[in-house]
């Protein structure tokens, strides 16, 4: 969606126009949906994360300033109620793999086509949940969600250097994970 | 020794001391010699590869109706609304942008609050201080309504921010037009009081009191009209 229609959604609901905030669900529902379920493992964890990030939006919209990009801000949004949740439940407990509990399609789709892959993608999912969660965060942003350096660090608060490093970081020990996983 | 500090606890980092930002700086002078030998993200390719194959997944069915259930359902009391008005960051004044567009309507309703408790609040002030002084003749009747006068135009200023945040053409458009009876009201009042009063610095500070009501009042009008202009017809 580009910036000026967002603009414009954004100025119709802060006018009392409550149904405009649809079309900004719909634009963003799936990567938010998609951050909140990598990070927790878990799809009804994530569906409730995902809706608790846009009514929070949604009642902090007069909050916003416009010459801020909308996507980052919804992202702050949703890793704060992430973090929050992780802390609440305290992630340490095993959780099921995505693509075993996830969108049952895409699963089955995949997974007929080649069961090594399959194999290989649920171990991921399983060594990312191990991961702490602050480098976890950073890995889904980078390669999940496919976000620039800069845009990570303008939604984590970080400095750019660092979230580079962190993502090197995250990736070392998930290698390292993975592979003691095959021994 | 890198390895030991590289092995630290990343919950170090969250600790506010400067050995957070001895360890950021190490963190950048890893990255910059991790770039310099090329092996940032090379090492990685394998699993980068594996993660950037992992389809996302599809929202689940209904979502956006579900979400919208809530947000059509979500109050709007006049706490709410008064918590939106005066918690909008007033932007009309920034170094990028002075006197700006006012782009909603909670900051148009703002500065009529504002304006309105400034008056208000001079009104009451000037009041206590009068209230023992013995005046006479038709100045000092005059001079002493002056108080009164602040607040009718603090409660006039205080309506129309209320009646902006209405967010109605016509009301918004009749808001306009008060705000150019309140610029007439100021000026009639102080032209008055400096006709009556023959006293140098009275008139001086009456000028100067006549003179940011009246400014304050074209900020406002000013405002207001740039409001409407956003509004769709």
């Amino acid at each position: 969606m580009d910036k000026q229609k967002e603009q414009d959604i954004i100025g119709r609901v802060r006018r009392g126009d409550r149904t405009a905030f649809a079309t900004l669900i719909d634009a963003y529902g799936k990567p938010i949906y998609n951050l909140a379920l990598r990070m927790t493992g878990q799809p009804a964890d994530a569906e409730d994360l995902a809706q608790e990030t846009f009514l929070r939006a949604f009642r902090q919209l007069h909050r916003f300033d416009s010459n801020r990009s909308f996507f980052t801000w919804l992202y702050t949004i949703s890793l704060n109620l992430i973090r929050s949740h992780l802390k609440k439940i305290g992630h340490h407990q095993q959780v099921d793999s995505v693509h075993a509990t996830g969108n049952p399609d895409y699963t089955q789709e995949t997974l007929d086509e080649n069961a090594l892959l399959k194999d290989r993608l649920e171990e991921l999912d399983h060594q990312l949940q191990a991961l702490s969660a602050d480098l976890r965060e950073l890995l889904v942003l980078r390669f999940y969600q496919d976000l620039p350096f800069d845009t990570i660090a303008e939604i984590t608060g970080l400095s750019e250097s660092a979230v580079k490093m962190r993502v090197y970081r995250g990736l070392e020990k998930l290698k390292n994970l993975m592979n003691g996983s095959e021994l | 020794m890198n390895l030991i500090l590289y092995k630290l606890p990343a919950v170090s980092r969250n600790l506010f001391s400067p050995a957070c930002d001895l360890l950021l700086f190490r963190e950048y002078i890893f990255y910059k010699i991790f770039s310099l030998k090329g092996v940032y993200m090379d090492e990685f390719t394998d699993i980068i590869k594996k993660i950037t194959a992992t389809q996302p997944a599809d929202m689940p069915a209904g979502f956006t109706a579900r979400v919208m259930e809530h947000v059509l359902r979500e109050p709007v009391g006049i706490r709410n609304h008064l918590r939106r008005i005066f918690s909008t960051p007033a932007r009309t004044f920034t170094s990028e942008r002075p006197l700006s567009t006012a782009s909603i309507r909670n900051e148009c309703a703002f500065y009529y609050f504002l304006a309105g408790t400034f008056f208000l609040i001079t009104g009451i002030v000037l009041m206590l201080g009068l209230a023992g002084a013995t005046l006479e003749g038709a100045m000092a009747r005059w001079f002493l309504v002056q108080p009164h006068l602040m607040i009718v135009a603090a409660l006039w200023l205080s309506i129309l921010g209320g009646i902006v945040y209405l967010n109605d053409r016509t009301k918004v458009e009749a808001a306009k037009i008060a705000t150019l009876i309140y610029i007439l009201f100021v000026f009639i009042s102080g032209a008055v009081v400096m006709t009556l009063c023959r006293m140098p610095i009275l008139m001086a500070a009456t000028g100067l009191f006549v003179l940011s009501g009246v400014a304050m009042g074209f900020l406002l009008h000013q405002n207001i009209s740039h409001y409407q202009e956003s509004l769709p017809n």
